[in-house]
């Protein structure tokens, strides 16, 4: 098989043509970087090519020399631009990043890079991570590689749009209410929240750290289990990140579903669009005739996951993104004083970054912090709970990813609050902090895909990859 | 109640952001729209309720109180927009010959 050709199969088709000496490392990072360096999608903001190249020919000269290779050996992939990689420009798509180059590199970069795995490009996404559309970026939106009139969906959607166009055949990317989940829903790719702390946020630029994880998208769900095994366990440097064990996951994708007890979210059918809710529903039919058990689930807090989340996650992003003040790193504005200067650089954030930094700001002020944050923190405890009585009937839960397929370039400008609810379906189990995947759902509308969303309960992605490999295209 | 100009001044204020004015109109209706939103948590009973601060909460875990290594002086000094070598270098925070406070106070 070519290059080209292996770059379309996948991360474990690359690996395993690397590891038997089909392809060389080389090869296949060059054939990637000829098609990062073609990208009309807006879907990268740098391209590393002498990095890529040089750990390309490590790769190489480690198999001529016999040493044995990683899991992720010569696999060319694309890493979302708020993961810090030393050596290499990261902006997360800021004015207030631009330019700088970060000393070290994020954990789960340091582990990818570890098991063989070549860094091509930086994605691009929404300015911080923050919004669903990547249209907030400062350095121009991104363009939906199976319809450019269309957004890819985000944060994430430079990442999502790399995987779909094959620029690379994996990529990482963050999720905080949905953000790589709902990308791989509208641009057909697979896309993986991880429990909240399976993978260390270590150089992650942080947006809302009690929600924000790292999380893989490919080509299939097996590719999403080899990534994630690389990348998931504990480290010292995230204190947040779990000490528990990890799975076997990519033997889960071999599991099937039978004897599993499917939840289905009924309610999340009637709000979705028809057509997307009939693709959803022939997958999870699927699911069932390849043996398990369908019961209908509601969650009855769900509904009020949108006002929690974004009442929480801005708090969060407004105390995180304080340092983002031009003083140790970053362009600053030139002032007459501190205070000057602090505003004078803030203000170069885009309006998405500075309207959820006034609303945290708002939440957390004296005499409102009570009843907006400390009630969303409330009410989290109610998704959570919710969750809780779901699991103790079934073993995953099953609903669309997004009640729509991907929308028009600027449909949503100037109404914010009709943005926010794209993210309906991916907020709860970011609120709970719970795994959940998206599978492409075949196509639903005007040729593009929905996703079905599974979630399962903490650190239980394996159920996630036997039921996302059960329920995806063959 | 209405959000008006003076609370979007203040929020900006706190979280250090200049806007212009036409911002803070928009900021205004935005905010405006988003508590109204935000209404639909004030039905529930949340007596009893535990505050959730963040996921599978054991609390962080702590690691060994010993010296470690850390990123070198010159590395983290080489992204400043101003440094002396030593310190990054930053603008003044009281300007002599004004009442202004330039640095750390509310406004």
């Amino acid at each position: 098989m070519k290059a080209d050709a292996l770059l379309a199969a996948g991360v474990v088709a690359c690996a395993g043509a690397v590891q038997e000496g089909r392809v060389s490392a080389r090869a296949l990072t060059e054939a990637s970087l000829a098609r990062c360096a073609a990208d009309a999608h807006g879907a990268l903001l740098h391209v590393d090519t002498e990095g890529a190249l040089a750990a390309a020919d490590q790769v190489d000269a480690a198999r001529r020399g016999g040493a044995s290779l990683g899991a992720l050996a010569g696999v060319p992939v694309v890493v979302k631009d708020n993961l810090c990689t030393r050596g290499v420009p990261t902006t997360a798509a800021t004015r207030l990043l631009e330019g700088w180059v970060p000393p070290y590199d994020a954990a789960a970069v340091t582990r990818l890079r570890a098991a063989g795995a070549v860094l091509v490009a930086k994605a691009n996404l929404d300015e911080l991570a923050m919004g669903s559309s990547s249209e907030t970026s400062a350095f121009g939106p991104v363009a939906n590689p199976l319809d450019p009139s269309r957004v890819p969906g985000g944060s994430s959607g430079g990442s999502a749009a790399a995987v779909a166009a094959g620029l690379a055949p994996g990529a990482l990317g963050s999720d905080t209410g949905g953000s790589v989940r709902q990308p791989a829903a509208f641009c057909g790719v697979v896309g993986l929240k991880p429990t909240y702390g399976r993978v260390s946020r270590h150089g992650l630029i942080a947006f809302a750290s009690s929600f924000d994880v790292v999380g893989p998208l490919a080509r299939n769900v097996r590719d999403t289990a080899r990534l994630l095994a690389v990348m998931a366990g504990a480290d010292a440097q995230d204190a947040t990140s779990a000490d528990v064990p990890v799975d076997r996951y990519e033997p889960a994708t071999d599991a099937g579903v039978r004897g599993m007890t499917v939840g289905v979210l009924r309610s999340a059918f009637e709000t979705a669009d028809p057509k997307v809710a009939a693709a959803v529903l022939e997958r999870i039919a699927r699911l069932e005739g390849a043996g398990a058990t369908l019961v209908d689930v509601h969650l009855p807090h769900a509904a009020r996951s949108l006002s929690a989340y974004y009442l929480l996650a801005p708090a969060e992003a407004s105390s995180n993104l304080a340092r983002l003040d031009g003083m140790r790193f970053g362009p600053r504005a030139s002032a007459r004083d501190l205070r000057e200067s602090y505003e004078a650089t803030r203000a170069r954030f885009g309006p998405e970054v500075k309207r959820r930094i006034l609303l945290g700001t708002f939440a957390l002020r004296a005499g409102y912090r009570d009843a907006l944050y400390g009630r969303a923190q409330r009410v989290r405890t109610l998704v959570a709970r919710d969750y809780d009585a779901a699991f103790a009937r079934c073993d995953v839960l099953a609903g669309p990813t997004a009640p729509t397929v991907a929308f028009p370039l600027g449909a949503f400008s100037g109404d914010p609050m009709a943005m926010y609810r794209a993210d309906l379906e991916t907020l709860p189990a970011s609120l709970a902090g719970l795994p959940a995947i998206s599978v492409p759902a075949g196509a639903a509308d005007d040729g593009l895909p929905a996703g079905l969303q599974l979630v399962a309960p903490a650190f239980q992605e394996s159920r996630l990859f036997a039921a996302g490999a059960a329920a995806e295209p063959a | 109640m209405p959000l008006d100009e003076s609370d979007v001044r203040a929020a900006a204020a706190l979280a250090r952001l200049a806007l212009r004015d036409e911002e803070v109109e928009t900021f205004q209706r935005d905010l405006d729209a988003f508590l109204a939103h935000v209404r639909d948590l004030e039905d529930l009973d949340l007596t009893d309720v535990p505050p959730m601060l963040a996921p599978h909460a054991e609390g962080p875990r702590l690691r060994a109180d010993e010296p470690r290594e850390s990123l070198p002086r010159e590395a983290a000094l080489a992204a400043a927009p101003a440094h002396d070598g030593e310190s990054f270098v930053m603008p003044a925070a009281i300007r002599s010959g004004t009442d202004r406070d330039g640095g750390g106070a509310e406004r």
